[in-house]
């Protein structure tokens, strides 16, 4: 009687533990299912709502903590989103995506170290073949939070690596180029949007961003070939094509270029001396003590045609020091500015 | 035929009672494990069920009432289903040498699901509880159990029941030891561990292994400033289930005291419940999500005071009806909700709580549960084994235990005390001890050496004994010989076997037969110690005048003696001759 009794007890458990279940499953998966329209539909604190009920009823899966984590700090409350993407974590530390949503939550807290160690956890953790372009993701963030936190030695590093990380990927090469010229690292973003124009037959608008890396690299011969590249490729880029007219302007002017005859080289310092002594005459720098010593020597160089390069250098040199930068014409648009900061940088150097 | 000696092999398949009875706690585990899962799936189908149907705010103030008027029903056709089953058990135990009556499980079981699955703000802990202890109740009459050992298998249920609720078999073990049978006995340890290892194994096979709630990160105390904080809860807390238990026997003996139709009174607190519940919802049923939530930082700390305190109002007023459910749920409630709220509103004015949240609600879930039911050792291991880490276990230790100490000093009975008095028994309970303690041997022990006993040394020569025994004002003797036994006689008897070499070789060498050879007149008796119960010194005094009082540590070390005048005065009476 005793085992009979023990037999139907085994089955009513079995019955009504599997219909408990199979019914909080599903009202589980109904949540889940409206929380992602929900996100869909950037509502975000329905999301939560929802996937709320969802863990509620179905507390241990993971996937749904970690899904209400993500809707939390979506809504900017991460200190709530923390315990849940702990508990996914604890269930699986490697877990990829568990950790960029934490990495995402400590950078929120403003906890920069434990976030960017989150971040690498996140970028060599474990992740689902669908969830690559998230690893990706998890790289794009770590770069976004060194960029803030203005740590430049290591923003070059995470570029860098990023760079290397999916060689295959133009979209994110490209964005490796973009990130460092942004980040001022104009000789890496050469070598890296270099890599892509090789590298890909469709390479976008690498040729722009690579005539950009050669300009602000001095180098304008080569960002004048890559500029004409790209307007060759599209020709509505009015920004390669400016860039490339900018490159020729200050290819035309430079008297640093090599392989200038000397009477070529004396005529560009007479052409920007003569710009810098009339900026002077308008803005009133030669008033100044040292502008009045400068003046007639100018003048005097330019009225004689001075055959000598080297004086002619020294006072280009000298008036532009004078001159307050708002005399001067900007160096992005204009080929003369940027020659004239060319030599105030070098002579800097 | 049946005087013929059993075949040694038939002899070991024959179990005593002693290995029948854990054989059958193994049983008794499975069988309140599976009627565990049973029960909590019920409760959960039928809040499905409730859910679904009770979306308009007309339903959703009814469903309470009507579970609660369905489930008061239940008690009046099953009476033994009513209360709150932990006096029951201990009524078993106690009074009815382990009896339970087995209508008492199907009753309780459909009275809880309808009850607690409605909304009820009850728990199904107690209840569970009470179920394992009827189906122990009934195996053991089935198995013909000895009546000793009947009186101990409705503790052994109950424990199983508590393990498979909670989930959680040390809490369940821990709980029945420290309230149920109120105190450590080692003759009924092997067993309810074994029942409630084996019921929470069979509902981890349907249930799954977590426990009631997730609990997250809890950090363990790393600088000794943050004690004060956890000290500061823990009065806190004891404050509270003061109050709570004061509210809960308020409400019991008022509501008790009007008089309605049996249904009446739960429906009517029904209805007050599920008004309550529609500004705040979350003070339902069990109150394990909203628990789970405030473990989650989802609460700010006002909104869980104000919880804790609507959950105190509304579970009393539903138990004070007589609704079916047990008070575990809103206990472990009300003290996560106190944690919360103290976590929340503390970092402000103490700087050192800066521990995760979750730390502070598992030790105020620990210090309500030790205030209320006072039992601090169950409430430390219980917030151990919901957070699966030791680190809970200091902080829950330091609130459990100011809480404990708090609570008893502002109110000399626990819940179930209460409980138990309102149902109008008087049981035994670990707390409720009398001031008059059972006395000891070393208090009526009269030190040697005595005015009125002479104790001799083997070590003399007959000769020396009678010169003694001659020189001595004393009426009785008492004596050790050699081979370590004791012995009393009177004076005259010492005498005269001190006159005889052989009877005083006898003597010396502890011969105290009673056949009058050697040594007459020497009683034979058996020492005690000081730290035996009085009991067994009076048990010896029926046969003997006085009692010698020897060391555990060296047996031939007289202490004292205790005679029946020692003895009454020790119980406060006056000796004969005082009198």
């Amino acid at each position: 009687m005793v085992a009979a009794s023990i037999v139907l007890l085994w089955i009513a458990a079995s019955l009504l533990a599997r219909t408990a279940h199979h019914q909080r499953m599903q009202r589980a998966t109904r949540e889940a299912t409206r929380a992602e329209a929900a996100t869909a539909a950037k509502r975000g604190r329905d999301a939560v709502a929802f996937m709320r009920e969802a863990v509620v009823l179905e507390p241990n899966r993971p996937e749904y903590r970690l899904a209400l984590a993500k809707a939390l700090v979506t809504v900017g409350q991460p200190a709530e989103a923390e315990p849940y993407v702990q508990e996914a974590l604890r269930e699986e530390p490697v877990n990829g995506e568990a950790n960029l949503v934490l990495a995402r939550i400590l950078d929120q807290q403003g906890n920069r170290t434990e976030a960017e160690r989150a971040f690498y956890r996140a970028i060599y953790g474990r992740w689902p073949t669908s969830g690559q372009s998230l690893r990706t993701r998890a790289r794009l963030e770590l770069v976004d939070l060194y960029r803030r936190s203005g740590e430049r030695g290591r923003l070059r590093a995470a570029l860098l690596e990023l760079s290397t990380a999916f060689p295959g990927d133009r979209a994110l090469q490209l964005q490796a180029g973009r990130d460092l010229l942004a980040a001022g690292f104009s000789d890496d973003a050469a070598r890296q949007l270099r890599v892509v124009v090789e590298r890909f037959a469709d390479a976008g608008d690498a040729l722009s961003l690579l005539a950009k890396a050669e300009f602000a690299r001095r180098n304008y011969v080569d960002a004048y070939s890559a500029a004409s590249r790209a307007v060759a490729r599209d020709g509505h880029d009015d920004e390669a094509a400016a860039l490339r007219g900018l490159s020729a302007g200050v290819l035309g002017l430079d008297p640093d270029q090599p392989r200038l005859s000397s009477r070529e080289r004396l005529t560009r310092l007479r052409v920007l001396l003569s710009h810098v002594r009339t900026r002077m005459g308008r803005c009133d720098a030669g008033k100044t003590g040292d502008g009045d010593s400068l003046l007639p020597l100018i003048d005097q160089w330019l009225a004689r045609r001075s055959p000598d390069a080297d004086l002619g250098r020294t006072l280009l040199e000298g008036a532009v020091r004078r001159l307050p930068p708002a005399c001067l014409p900007p160096p992005e648009t204009d080929a003369i500015g940027r020659v004239l900061a060319d030599l105030v940088a070098e002579r800097r150097r | 035929m049946s005087d013929l000696p059993r075949a040694p092999s038939l002899r070991v398949w024959t179990l005593t009672d002693a290995q029948r009875f854990l054989v059958l706690a193994v049983l008794i585990g499975v069988c309140t494990g599976l009627v565990v899962v049973c029960f909590h799936a019920a409760i959960e189908l039928v809040d499905y069920s409730v859910h679904d149907t009770g979306t308009t705010s007309l339903m959703q103030v009814l469903w309470p009432a009507l579970g609660a008027a369905a489930a008061a029903l239940v008690v009046r056709l099953v009476p033994a289903s009513g209360g709150s089953g932990i006096v029951q058990t201990k009524s078993a135990l106690y009074v009815s040498n382990g009896h339970i009556p087995f209508a008492a499980v199907p009753g309780k079981f459909s009275a809880c699901v309808l009850s607690i699955g409605t909304g009820t703000p009850l728990g199904p802990e107690d209840p569970a509880l009470l179920m394992g202890a009827g189906i122990a109740s009934r195996l053991g009459q089935v198995f013909g159990l000895t009546q000793r050992s009947m009186r101990l298998i409705a503790p052994t249920g109950a424990a199983a029941g508590i393990a498979a609720a909670f989930n959680t078999p040390i809490t369940g073990v821990l709980f029945v030891m420290e309230e149920v049978v109120a105190g450590f006995d080692a003759a009924v340890m092997g067993s309810i561990v074994l029942a409630a290892v084996s019921s929470v194994v069979t509902s981890r096979l349907f249930l799954g292994e977590s426990p009631l709630f997730s609990v997250p990160e809890v950090a363990a105390i790393s600088h000794p400033s943050e004690l004060v904080a956890y000290t500061a809860l823990g009065v806190v807390a004891g404050l509270f289930a003061t109050a709570y238990v004061r509210l809960m026997s308020l409400l019991r003996y008022k509501l008790g005291a009007i008089h309605l139709p049996p249904t009446v009174g739960p429906l009517c607190a029904g209805l007050m419940v599920g008004l309550v519940a529609l500004a705040w919802p979350d003070v339902l049923g069990t109150g394990y999500r909203a628990m789970d939530a405030a473990l989650h930082n989802q609460y700010a700390w006002s909104t869980m005071a104000t919880l804790a305190i609507v959950k105190m109002l509304v579970s009393g007023v539903a138990f004070g009806a007589g609704t079916p459910g047990g008070l575990f749920a809103p206990t472990l409630f009300l003290g996560v909700m106190v944690g919360g709220a103290f976590g929340g509103l503390a970092p402000a004015w103490l700087p050192m709580v800066s521990g995760p949240q979750s730390t502070m609600v598992l030790a105020g879930m620990a210090a309500m549960f030790a205030g209320v039911f006072r039992a601090p050792m169950t409430a430390v291991f219980m917030a151990f084994e919901l957070s699966g880490t030791a680190g809970s276990i200091v902080p829950a230790m330091v609130t459990s235990t100011l809480a404990f100490l708090v609570a008893r000093q502002l109110h000399r009975q626990s819940i179930l005390d209460l409980v138990a008095e309102h149902e109008g028994a008087v049981l035994p309970s670990a707390r409720l001890v009398r001031p008059e303690a059972p006395l000891h041997v070393e208090d009526a022990m009269a030190p040697t050496p005595s005015s009125s006993v002479l104790v001799l040394d083997v070590a003399w020569s007959a000769a020396e004994a009678r010169a003694m025994l001659d020189n001595s004002a004393t009426t009785r003797v008492v004596v050790q010989g050699r081979s370590g036994r004791w012995a009393v006689a009177d004076v005259a008897a010492a005498r005269v076997a001190a006159e005889h070499e052989l009877a005083w070789a006898a003597v010396q060498h502890g011969d105290f037969r009673t056949d009058g050879m050697a040594a007459s007149g020497f009683l034979s008796v058996e020492p005690v110690y000081p730290d035996e119960w009085l009991d067994v010194a009076l048990r010896q005094l029926a046969r003997a005048p006085l009692v010698p009082v020897i060391s555990r540590l060296n047996h031939r070390q007289l202490l004292g003696l205790v005679d029946q005048a020692d003895v009454r005065r020790a119980y406060g009476g006056a000796a004969p001759h005082e009198a």
